[in-house]
This record gives C-alpha cells, structure tokens and sequence, in this order.
C-alpha cells in the first residue's frame, strides 16, 4: 500500500473525527468548537456549524441525522438541519457520563460511543465528578423513543475509537491505557442477539521501545468491503505516524505511513481523509 | 457571629453581633435565583440542575412551587408582585401571571434565538433587563432541549412594557449578576470572566451609558461573580471568592463574609428586609445584617 497525501484543509489546534456526507467532507476542529467542510469539487473550505463544545467525532445515523460526540459538554447531541441542536440522554444511573470521544451507530439506531477521562475539564461550575470508570457506553432507543444509557464495557481504561462492522456483529474498540506499562489495542467485541458484548478478540497490540509507548489507535473508519482502516502511531517512538489496515475478518493486511500524528479517517469516493493532531485534513487517492 | 476576612470599619455597621449563619435548607445540586415575596412572607429560590423552583416559609418549611422549572434561573418580582424569571435552560424570560399561568416575555431578539437568561432585574417602571450569556449551553446538566448558540456575543438585554428587546450592553464577556443603586440611576452588572463589576448609568427611558469599572473581585478561593444585590446605603454585594464581597458605593472593598460551599446568589429579605438569604451549589442560609436591602416587588399595604 503507497498512499500519496497531501494537505487540504487547516484548522487551528486539533482536527478530530470526520465523515463523508452530501458530497463533502465535515471535520471536527475540537479547539476551534467548530466542524468544517471540505468541498473536493471545489477545493471550498467552509463552516458547517459553530459553538460545538469541543465536539470531537460524528456518525450519521439511520434516520437521516448527523450525530456528535461534544466532549467539552459531556454528552451526545444530534445537529438538527434546522440548525438547532438537540442533546440527547447524558446521566448513566443518575450520573452524567464523562467526555465522550468518538461514535459510531448501527442499524438499530443505538448509538456507541467512548467514554474516557479528560485532562480538560467541562466548562463552567465543576459540580459533576467523573465517573469511576471509562467505559464503552451506549443508547438505546426504546419502543416508546425514548433512550436508555447502558454501559457496555467493563474492561477498557482509556477507551478511544469506536466502530461497528457493516452487519453489527461485531465492535471495534481501541484502549489506550496511558500508563507506561499499559496496553494499547484495537478489540474486535462481538455483539450478541441480545445487544450484550461477548469476549473480545485483541487484532492489534502496540508496543513500546527505548523512546516510550507507542501510540495507539485514535480513529478508524470502514472500507467498502467492510476492512477497517485505522490512525495510530507518531513520530515520537515506534514506526511512526500509521493507516493500518484490517480485513473483515480481522487480518492485517497492510499500513501506510503518514506524514504527521493521525487522529481519524473517513472513506469518500476515490479517496481516503485522514486528519491529524496538528489541524490539516489530509487526502490520498485510492484509485 | 458569621465570619469576615478583609474588614474594614464600614463592615461592622453590615456585620454586627447578631449575624449569624443558619441553614434554611439544603440538599440541593444547584441553588440560585433567591427572591423575597413580601406579600407572601416567603422566599423564593431555584435549583438550576434540579430543575425546580422552591418556596419556603419561615416557620411553615419548603415545598415546591414549579418542577420541571425550564432549568429556571435568576428571579425578582415585578411592581404587580408576579414572578418574573431568567429562563436558563428554556432560553426565553418569562412571568407567572395570577392565574398561575406562564406567560414568554421574551426568547428572540431580532428574530434570532437569545442564549441563555442568567439573572434578572424589573425597574419600577416595568423596564426589564437580564443578562444573557451562554452558559447553560455547554455546562453539563443546566441544558435546554435545544443548545446550538445563535448569537456570538453575550448581552445584557433590556425589555420595555411594550414588549420591544433591545441589545443593552454588548461588550460584556460572561454578564451574569446585576443590579440596580437604590435611586436606579446605575446598573451594575458583573463579568464572571473578568471577576469585576461594571456600573452604568441608566437613562429614564432606560438606555444605558459609561460601563466603567466598579470593582475588581479579591480572593483566590473558590467562588466567582455571580449574584449580586445593593442595600439601602448603596452598599454592593457581590458573590466571588470566599462568599460575598461588600463593596462602598465608590468601589472600595469594606470586607467579606465568608459562607461554606460555593455561593452563587443573595437576597434581602423579612419584613425588615435585613436577612439576606443565601444561595450555594448545595445550599441555603440566612444572616441578619446591619443595613436593610433594598425591597423587590410591590409595597405591603398593612
């Protein structure tokens, strides 16, 4: 795999999660409290929304909606086309959650997301504590639409990119502990009938040599074929700044190195976007 | 006695001998909103993340008047003795009327959404203002249904009788607590971000003008500008760090009083109006004082 990228887009600070939709690119600058759009027909940067509260992903879900994960609130909203902005259920058993990462739907509208800690505090009055654990969280629409907030993971301590395969059988986690000794994988979950998580299966463990833990995985997206792209890595220890690339059925099957720290990917047409810790939105023909 | 740090001799003619802390109720995730019903012989106040509005009465306890409350924030009465609100999570200001009924008295200005309503004052006249920064937008737990911002600044907007909102301040980066001087020829109104207190000067048909800098909070403690009220000697007091900070008429500190926890508003109360009434994150407490605060609402005909 030899994927030639080149800059597209700036942002200032961190550019984060991103996705294709009606013909462009929409990627989140986290710093800015803004999402951005790249127009590859005409090279057009523009803003799709502002005051986003450090929202820091996004997935479109089946009914037509593009969602959030807006960290620097604490919770998941739903970015109506009207312009306003709805959140949706933030207290896991009476608690409000802590600073979501990233997202991912499935088929039946439940919503996926990470959970972690953040060294940035929510704004404003510092009234609700963290909670105890980073967890892999979840709603879940009922009959009545309704949500319901469920915790689906009870052994990640740093959870960081989400993804559900195309048929929802199976969820990818990445876990960054940020210990020294930690581990850093990419999970494969499976999901069963009931919606519960089964034993997951480790596809990826990033190591650690003489310079420090390397990176771990920060975002990921799908192929059309259902294979997993995946950011991870820098340039401050391990083989650098990486794409590696997973088959459906868990393989992997090749990397391609980048110029700068990733933090997430999309697919468009004939292309692959990739974003990076240092605000560019970066593109590579897959033709 | 409650305690004080910073005191001048001005303070002991506030603070006396007989001013002491009691708890009227607690248990709470976000207090605010303290407002004095003369009429009543009760005190109003809300819990922002709780999401009601309380009333109690001293002797007979609390009950609740309003759940859900709109994520109900500042309050005050206007010259008919209705509740006039600062709508934080609804985004809109409104009134109960005496049928009990809520009326919006405001929730756009120039067709477009207004941010969050924080605190709110009613002139004699009817002339409303309230300070409208963004907060409930982004802070975890005080939202609304909807909490895209629209406005890229944070006002202060004025409301006239005949229901017209004017963008009265513009320049304020975080207004939240205001109030008027006893002869409401100033507003003062305060910016949390800049831990300072602007007064302006208040025209009959309430325009506003100056906006200089009044006072600049003291204290690393815990605590910012929030709440803020005037007592009849024009005497300004101010949440921030350490509790509440009493402020001379020309800007000079004459000390603070120290409350527990974090304090975000006050008011005057009694028949006396010499208690003021407390708010914190968690709780609510009473302290007599020295100089009456000025009355809200209409006068009690005996």
């Amino acid at each position: 795999m030899s994927l030639a990228f080149e800059p597209v887009a700036t942002c200032q600070g961190e550019a984060a999660g991103l996705i294709w939709r009606e013909d462009l690119v929409l990627f989140c600058a986290v710093d800015e409290s803004r999402i951005l759009s790249f127009n590859p027909s005409s090279g057009a940067v523009g803003e799709f929304r502002r005051y986003t509260s450090r929202t820091s992903a996004l997935s479109d879900g089946p009914d037509g909606h593009l969602y959030g994960a807006q960290s620097g609130s604490r919770r998941i909203v739903r970015f109506n086309a009207d312009g306003s902005t709805t959140p949706l259920l933030s207290r896991l058993r009476g608690r409000i959650h802590n600073h979501p990462r990233d997202l991912t739907i499935d088929s039946s509208a439940r919503i996926w997301f990470s959970d972690p800690h953040s060294p940035i505090p929510a704004p404003g009055p510092q009234v609700h504590g963290r909670l105890e654990h980073a967890s892999v969280l979840r709603l879940r629409p009922l009959a009545n639409r309704s949500l319901v907030l469920e915790r689906m993971t009870s052994d990640t301590t740093n959870p960081a990119a989400v993804q559900i395969a195309p048929d929802s059988s199976r969820l990818y986690v990445t876990d960054n502990d940020p210990s020294p000794s930690g581990r850093r994988e990419l999970r494969s979950y499976p999901i069963a009938e009931d919606g519960s998580l089964g034993s997951p299966i480790v596809l990826h463990t990033f190591g650690a040599d003489a310079r420090g833990p390397h990176r771990g995985g920060s975002g990921m997206c799908l192929g059309a074929a259902g294979e997993l792209y995946l950011c991870a890595g820098s340039i401050e220890a391990g083989p650098g700044p990486m794409i590696y690339v997973f088959s459906a059925e868990g393989q992997l099957v090749t990397t391609n190195s980048l110029p700068e720290t990733p933090v997430s990917c999309c697919i468009a047409p004939g292309s692959i976007y990739v974003t990076t810790l240092g605000g560019r939105l970066l593109r590579a023909s897959l033709v | 006695m409650v305690g004080t740090d910073r005191a001048t001799s001005g303070l002991a003619r506030i603070v006396t001998s007989d001013s002491n802390l009691e708890m009227v109720a607690h248990g709470l995730t976000f207090g605010e909103g303290p407002v004095w019903n003369a009429r009543e012989r009760a005190f109003y106040w809300v819990d922002i993340i709780g999401d009601t509005i309380w009333r109690w009465i001293p002797g007979v306890g609390q009950q609740v008047v309003m759940r859900p409350s709109g994520k109900a924030n500042g309050m005050t009465l206007d010259g008919q003795g209705r509740l006039v609100v600062a709508g934080w999570g609804s985004r809109s200001v409104w009134r109960i009327e005496p049928d009990g009924l809520v009326r919006t008295l405001a929730s756009e200005y120039r067709g477009v959404r207004i941010n969050t309503p924080n605190d709110i004052v009613v002139r004699s006249d009817g002339v409303t203002y309230w300070t409208d920064p963004s907060g409930a937008l982004f802070i975890p737990g005080m939202e609304g249904p909807d909490v895209q911002r629209y406005l890229d600044n944070h006002p202060v907007f004025r409301l006239d009788p005949d229901g017209t909102v004017t963008e009265a301040i513009a320049d304020v980066s975080y207004p939240n607590g205001l109030c008027f001087s006893p002869d409401q020829s100033l507003l003062y109104v305060n910016d949390t971000w800049r831990a300072h207190i602007r007064a302006f000067k208040v025209a009959p048909a309430g325009e506003l003008s100056g906006g200089e800098v009044f006072y600049s909070l003291v204290g690393d403690e815990p605590g910012v500008a929030d709440g803020m009220k005037v007592d009849r000697d024009g005497n300004v007091y101010v949440t921030g760090p350490g509790g509440i900070q009493v402020v001379d008429p020309a800007g000079a500190l004459l000390g603070r009083i120290l409350v527990p926890g974090h304090t975000t508003n006050m008011a005057f109360g009694d028949d006396d109006w010499r208690t003021l009434y407390i708010t914190t994150y968690e709780c609510v407490y009473r302290l007599r004082l020295g100089i009456p605060g000025i009355p809200v609402g209409p006068p009690v005909v005996p």
